[in-house]
């Protein structure tokens, strides 16, 4: 199938029909490519200037982020910790020591798919720790269960071991600053589901950052603590 | 003016007959195992992280489908009943695209994917931004070609449309193209990323990644990258093999594509198995798959069967193992002929 036009008395031009048709598809994937070409490009200058068009023109189907461990991969151990205060049946207050979420559900030693998906990207902020904290809380609930008993039988006062813990510094991180209602909010999840029998009477949870050992200096750098909750209202089993 | 011989040449050769379609195949299954893992692997925690009662509570997430978010079955109804229904049916089209392909579970993949990833997108990683994105052009390809229990069906059809310029072999072939270069583009990205990094510059992002905890899967992997030495050398033929991706792509020695993309995904069975990433690896070979051509994939079976296949049957295993030519006879049973028989010199013996 093919035509002829007259452009303005000019030489005529005979345009194929059918491999317009055939050729569609692959102007359409050249302007794909040069839109993911300008919205990767690392500090590129198209990708400054036309950044805002691109995205409007890929969100929200093939918005893509392939940084994959790059500039530079993480270079810290997050750790959630999670403590209770606790009022007993003679009413006395008891504080816990605080205990480890990461260590508690730590999914090591599954097989490796189902470690994959439980154990991945924990250093995403806020909302993504929820999620898979709740979700290891859930798969691992024997094991919550008996990391409370066993932080319940050595009940004590002892709220400087957070301090020694996390090196009796309160430092901020850039990634977490901001999440303190995310952890607010995970820790009324977590009173919710490990209130101990009798009721909690305040409970707290925070995040730590542990350097890895600088490979070329052999130093170990101090833990900080990234997030705190402080210590908050009282909860009763159940409900918060 | 007409249309050059040049552009119709080219146009004629995109439309006329269809491209890696092993590659294609092998994607498919590789991308539905790792999708069925998703689903399996959270079966029991699926209503914590998708359902009405999820942690990203269903009206921000019906709210964020509304404003220009992506569609999801999820946000029809908050329902439990509901939910099941669509997760089973994910469940149960994934499973099934895997093992036949075509068009049609394609698309109705894509449609339970995209519902579940947008459902709870903070969980997602690289490898599931990037099935996301593929399996759309998957959408216009032929993925069950080979390995598929319809592939004898479709590569009779395809033979009789492989003579002729189709809009379906446009299609398939433009898609095909455009899922390579694509991925090859995740590899391009990331490595210009990382030539920027301190660490990855240094040699020492390797050690770094090996000593967090929540990617240090295997015992192993930490100690071997704790040998700075080891951690440089693997640094730096990452950042290499990734950088290499595009021209290797474009590459017209097969050689060099092999190369690359062995050496790519030799780190991903690292990455899989070192880093316990089981699903992101899997989906990342599974789109490694499609950059490879048909023609590479010919030459590695030759490879194979020249230089693996026939060494093993030439071995003689144990005492009186008779392996065909060059097999010694053995007292007792005959020996098998080293030849075919010559039909035509016994029918006719010469003299």
């Amino acid at each position: 199938m093919s035509g002829t036009f007259d452009i303005k008395g000019q030489e005529r031009m005979r345009v194929d029909f059918r491999r317009l048709v055939l050729a569609a598809p692959a102007l359409v994937a050249a302007i794909y490519l040069a839109l993911i070409a300008v919205y990767n490009l690392p500090g590129s200058i198209p990708r400054d200037r036309f950044r805002k068009d691109v995205v409007d023109a890929l969100d929200p189907y093939f918005i893509q982020n392939w940084m994959l461990f790059s500039p530079n991969p993480p270079t810290t151990n997050l750790e959630g910790w999670y403590q209770i205060r606790y009022r007993d049946r003679t009413g006395k207050q008891h504080t816990l020591k605080p205990f480890s979420l990461t260590q508690a559900f730590d999914v090591k030693g599954q097989i490796p798919f189902v470690r994959a998906r439980l154990g991945r990207e924990v250093d995403v902020v806020g909302r993504s720790m929820v999620t898979i904290t709740r979700q290891r809380l859930s798969a691992r609930k024997d094991a919550a269960a008996q990391a409370l008993d066993r932080a319940s039988s050595v009940a004590k006062e002892d709220e400087d071991f957070v301090y020694r813990k996390v090196g009796g510094e309160e430092t901020t991180n850039r990634v977490w600053s901001g999440d303190l209602e995310q952890i607010r909010y995970l820790v009324t999840l977590l009173a919710d589901e490990l209130a101990p029998p009798g009721g909690t009477t305040a409970v707290r949870a925070f995040f730590t950052s542990t350097p890895v050992r600088d490979p070329a200096t052999e130093k170990t750098a101090p833990v900080y603590r990234v997030a705190d909750s402080g210590w908050l209202p009282t909860f009763e089993k159940g409900r918060s | 003016m007409t249309v050059t011989a040049r552009p119709a040449g080219a146009i004629d050769r995109m439309s006329t007959g269809k491209h890696r379609m092993l590659g294609l195949s092998l994607t498919r299954i590789g991308m539905g195992l790792a999708l069925l893992s998703t689903y399996l692997t959270n079966f029991k925690t699926r209503y914590l992280i998708w359902g009405p009662d999820a942690v990203w509570s269903y009206d921000d997430f019906a709210a964020r489908t509304r404003h220009g978010g992506p569609l999801s079955l999820y946000a029809v109804s908050d329902s439990r009943a509901w939910f099941n229904m669509v997760f089973f049916a994910g469940i149960l089209v994934t499973a099934v695209w895997t093992v036949y392909g075509g068009r049609p579970l394609t698309v109705a993949c894509a449609v339970f994917l995209w519902s579940l990833d947008a459902r709870d997108y903070a969980t997602l990683d690289g490898g599931d931004n990037l099935a996301q994105i593929l399996i759309i052009f998957m959408c216009f390809t032929t993925t069950n070609y080979w390995l598929s229990p319809w592939s004898g069906r479709v590569r009779r059809r395809e033979a009789l449309r492989n003579r002729r310029t189709t809009l379906g072999n446009s299609l398939h072939n433009c898609a095909t193209s455009v899922i390579a270069v694509q991925t090859a583009v995740v590899y391009l990205v990331s490595g210009l990323w990382k030539v920027s990094g301190q660490h990855w510059r240094d040699g020492s992002a390797l050690y770094y990644v090996s000593h967090v905890h929540e990617y240090s899967h295997a015992t192993l992997f930490p100690w071997v990258m704790g040998h700075m030495w080891v951690s440089l050398a693997a640094s730096y033929l990452t950042i290499a093999a990734q950088l290499l991706a595009i021209p290797a792509l474009f590459s017209s020695r097969p050689w060099f594509r092999k190369l690359v993309f062995s050496v790519i995904a030799l780190m991903h069975v690292g990455i899989m198995f070192g880093m316990g990433l089981f699903a992101f690896a899997l989906i990342m070979l599974a789109a490694d798959a499609t950059i490879l051509k048909d023609s590479d994939y010919r030459m590695m079976r030759a490879w194979f069967n020249r230089h693996v296949v026939s060494r093993l049957t030439a071995v003689r295993w144990w005492p009186g193992h008779s392996t065909g030519i060059g097999a010694e006879p053995v007292p007792g049973i005959p020996a098998r002929r080293s030849a075919p028989r010559d039909e035509t010199a016994q029918r006719f013996p010469a003299g």
